[in-house]
């Protein structure tokens, strides 16, 4: 069963190389087209524009639910639900929202503003709001895998520090992140590699060339260009990317922390 | 951190903090419920109006209507429910067996572990495209009962699907196996009678999981089956290609199984909603 | 029925455990326990003989019969384990009658055998309720109606007792035996706890590192053991160990300078190892006997005696009297010279005296 995955990729990497014979033509050809190099670029920028917000948010929202006084099943099944909806219903919503004619537009005019370009290709807004978009959906993941880790802390160790004398911001720095290291390395991984892999997101909002990124280029080669073989070879390139990324991280995690045991 | 001394002035900060964070996550997880029941209720007609009506100003149950009536929207939904339940079932046994090998032999352990991680770096994309000229080569490819994608599906969910019971099977002592297999019954027996009724709460999960896994998936279900949809690419070509109403009732629909596990179970997810996380 | 004959059997095991070479023949009937500490392969022969683990070499039989296949092996095996391994999601009824359910029994037999196993067992309990219910020595009695029900030769169990608590443990023992005595099922029963091996068995064998130490009656194994170490490791407290001379004059051994009034075998080393039990020792003189002057280092109150703790010059005594005595006493002790163990001190077989 596990074939039905690996054996694709291997059989997708033997047609990348395949051009008329054996040959590196289609590497050669993709990094001759300048979208394919937007791509490239797109997917080191989104994925990493992505993971620093979903971090950010994960984290603040991730200390704010574990607080005991803070406690809130209402707040805390809000802040897992947009994982929960399924991404195409996110994605369909956000569309509605920050088309030219969307809500958000809407709220702008209202407002008396001049509307915006949210998703319109090649711009930079369009970037950021794939982004943020990306990070609606999946920042409960990173809240819930930081929540995990933050339940391992036992209450005495804040105690014990708060009798030593330190402030909201001194426990943080030296009782909380250094105990929460082993899940956020861990967290920031897995998503990480998630990250990379973005298809739909882009694809939804603006079309596989409005903000291109390695899988819809692919994509597009293949179902539009009908050109498999280039297709391929794009794939292949994101997946030695994953890869390198993923076991890069996986080393580095290494080096931080003794505990293997949160990455697994 | 657990609770700021009086006077902490950065405890104040945070204090207020939490209350914008709070109505923020209130707004990003109610919103889009919010905006997708309206404009499933609101007439075409009102869905073009400028600036976009946050209130419906008439209400119509046509949209809901034609998702039964319409046969390429009906057809989906089964197919959906279809290829989620096959792939949620074969993903679960499969995984439950392949969780059963790891906790009983660390040689199993090691492979599961690295397999099930090792799947999460490959791409979609570079899995779809070969796949569907594998699929199309045994002819299974993009037919109407969807067979192929749910094979797809379950292969996605068993890492899914295995991380989920792997505990429950560890927590099994050795002993009530062996106590089994002395009373005479075979290792298949062991594993139907003794191993899974035990694991049951946790078999219950992977189940949801894996179901709810398929019946969101995107990527791979709009490269295998391209004319014969299940629901997410339709809900892509309805998003893309106009008609808010129908899509935005589709979406509605789409999203009741998973809101309502969350909502449902809650905080008792989870850990097994980290443990196979994965778009 | 049958007697259980092991041939040779070897198992071992890549951290250094294991069984070597064991032959053992298992009479039918007979209430055989396997003791020795832990470690000392005693679960794994039982293990090899339940069929969970196979042997590297050796054979098991079961009966004369030239070729016993494994499935009937299995079929004339039953076990007890340590946890009782009840299986949680069962209702005792269901735990009890699982081995019939795999044969394929009909269900008035079921009904009537579980019931019948039960009521053998000393069950009393409502047979619809489940194991987390039951007190531990409940489960006990569940694990034993479910070894039964199937009517195996042989019943294996492995430190069944174990995790019982003490005074449970001792009338779960009366219990066992007589179960034993009333089924007529042969039992093999394995622990690391001496007085439960001396009260159980009708023969004993002691292991040690993966081999048999001695094979014996409870009596035997106690008055005559085979080895220094079934001397120690069999008794409470344990027996006083002392290396002894021979006396270039009498040629009797002697414990610094004390002498003993035994003559070592002819042909026996210069050094011998010298063994007394504690309850061996008096302080009641008597005719023909040895005798032998200790200080008093400390005394333990057990209820029925005083453990005395005492000094023979540099070597620790231990002794067992009826009355107390106060430390720091001297004191004479006396002893039966029959009722002293030379055990060979390079080998550690036991020696008999000239």
């Amino acid at each position: 069963m596990i074939a039905m995955l690996v054996l694709p990729a291997l059989n997708g990497l033997v047609v990348s190389f395949d051009h008329d014979g054996p040959s590196l033509a289609n590497y050669r050809i993709l990094f001759h087209d300048s979208m394919f190099l937007r791509a490239l670029a797109n997917n080191l920028l989104v994925p990493f524009g992505s993971v620093v917000v979903e971090f950010i948010l994960g984290l603040a929202l991730a200390l704010t639910l574990t607080a005991r006084r803070n406690r809130s099943a209402l707040i805390e099944t809000a802040a897992i639900l947009p994982f929960a909806i399924p991404e195409i219903v996110i994605l369909t919503l956000a569309r509605y929202i920050f088309m030219p004619r969307g809500y958000l537009n809407g709220a702008i005019a209202t407002a008396g503003m001049p509307a915006l370009p949210w998703l319109s290709p090649r711009s930079p807004l369009a970037m950021l709001t794939v982004i943020v978009v990306d990070a609606w959906h999946v920042t409960p993941v990173v809240m819930l895998m930081l929540m995990a880790g933050l339940q391992t802390i036992p209450d005495e160790l804040y105690e014990a520090a708060r009798l030593d004398g330190a402030g909201t911001f001194a426990t943080f720095r030296f009782v909380t992140l250094p105990m929460l290291m082993p899940a956020i390395v861990g967290a920031l991984i897995l998503r990480g590699i998630d990250a990379l892999r973005i298809f739909s997101t882009v694809l939804v909002l603006t079309g596989p060339e409005g903000v291109p990124v390695l899988s819809t280029y692919s994509y597009s080669l293949w179902d539009d260009a009908q050109k498999p073989h280039e297709a391929m070879a794009a794939s292949m390139i994101l997946a030695l990317m994953v890869t390198v990324i993923g076991f890069g991280g996986l080393l580095l995690a290494r080096r931080f922390s003794r505990d293997d045991g949160a990455l697994a | 951190m657990n609770n700021p001394a009086r006077g902490d002035r950065i405890g104040d900060l945070l204090q207020a903090a939490r209350f914008a964070l709070n109505a923020f996550v209130l707004i990003a997880a109610t919103l889009p419920l919010y905006l997708l029941a309206k404009q499933s209720v609101t007439p075409e007609l009102e869905t073009f109006a400028w600036p976009p009506h946050w209130m419906p100003h008439h209400l119509t149950l046509a949209h809901f209507i034609s998702v039964f009536a319409v046969n390429e929207l009906r057809s989906a939904v089964l197919r959906s429910l279809g290829v989620a339940t096959i792939s949620a079932v074969i993903a679960t046994l499969l995984g439950a067996m392949l969780a059963h090998a790891m906790a009983r032999s660390s040689f199993a352990q090691g492979v599961g572990f690295s397999t099930v991680s090792g799947i999460r770096l490959l791409p979609m994309i570079a899995v779809a495209i070969p796949l569907g000229i594998i699929l199309a080569s045994v002819g299974i490819y993009d037919t109407p009962s969807g067979i192929g994608l749910a094979i797809v599906h379950a292969a996605l969910a068993i890492p899914t699907a295995a991380l989920t019971l792997y505990a429950s099977f560890v927590a099994i002592p050795l002993e009530i196996e062996e106590a089994a297999w002395i009373d005479g019954a075979s290792p298949l027996r062991i594993f139907l009678t003794i191993d899974l009724p035990l694991a049951r709460a946790s078999i219950a999960t992977a189940l949801i999981l894996c179901f709810i896994l398929s019946w969101d998936e995107f990527g791979f279900a709009l490269l295998v089956q391209q004319t014969n949809r299940t629901l997410p690419p339709l809900l892509y070509y309805y998003t893309v290609f106009g008609n808010v109403g129908p899509a935005s009732a589709l979406a509605l629909l789409m999203m009741i199984p998973a809101v309502c596990v969350v909502v449902a179970l809650g905080p008792s997810l989870r850990g097994a909603l980290t443990a196979g996380s994965s778009r | 029925m049958d007697d259980l004959v092991l041939r040779s059997l070897t198992r071992s095991f890549p951290s250094g455990g294991g069984v070597f070479d064991i032959s053992l023949t298992v009479q039918s009937g007979e209430f055989l326990v396997l003791l020795g500490p832990s470690g000392c392969g005693k679960t794994t022969l039982l293990r090899l003989i339940a069929g969970l683990e196979f042997p590297d070499s050796g054979e098991i039989q079961i009966g004369e019969a030239n070729e016993a296949s494994n499935k009937t092996h299995r079929e004339s095996i039953a076990m007890v384990f340590q946890n009782f391994a009840l299986y949680p999601h069962m209702t005792l009824f269901q735990n009890i009658a699982f081995p019939l359910k795999l044969r394929h029994v009909a269900r008035e037999e079921t009904e009537r055998r579980v019931k019948e196993s039960a009521a053998k067992a000393g069950l009393t309990v409502d047979l619809k309720r489940f194991p987390r219910e039951l007190s531990g020595g409940e489960r006990q009695r569940v694990a034993l109606a479910r070894a039964l029900v199937r009517e195996p030769e042989i019943i294996l169990m492995d430190e069944a007792l174990a995790s019982l608590d003490a005074q449970l443990r001792a009338s779960l023992r009366l219990e066992l035996k007589e179960f034993q005595r009333r089924t007529g099922r042969t039992f093999v029963y394995v622990t690391h706890d001496q007085v439960e091996a001396l009260a159980l068995a009708d023969r004993l064998v002691v292991m040690r590192k993966g081999r048999v130490e001695q094979v014996g009656g409870p009596q035997e194994i106690f008055d005559c053991p085979q080895s220094e170490f079934v001397g120690t490791f069999v008794g409470n407290p344990p027996m006083n160990v002392f290396l002894a001379e021979k006396a270039s004059t009498s040629g009797s051994l002697t414990v610094n300078g004390v002498d003993f009034k035994i003559k070592p075998p002819e042909g026996s080393p210069a050094e011998i190892r010298v063994g007394i039990r504690p309850n061996d020792l008096s302080t009641e003189e008597g005719q023909g006997r040895g005798s032998i002057e200790v200080v008093v280092g400390s005394v333990e109150f057990s209820g029925a005696t005083y453990i005395v703790y005492a000094k023979l010059g540099d070597s620790p005594i231990c002794t067992e009297l009826p009355r107390r005595v106060e430390v720091g006493a001297r004191l004479k002790l006396f002893f039966d010279t029959a009722r002293v163990h030379l055990f060979d001190p390079s080998t550690g077989k036991r020696l008999e005296p000239a």
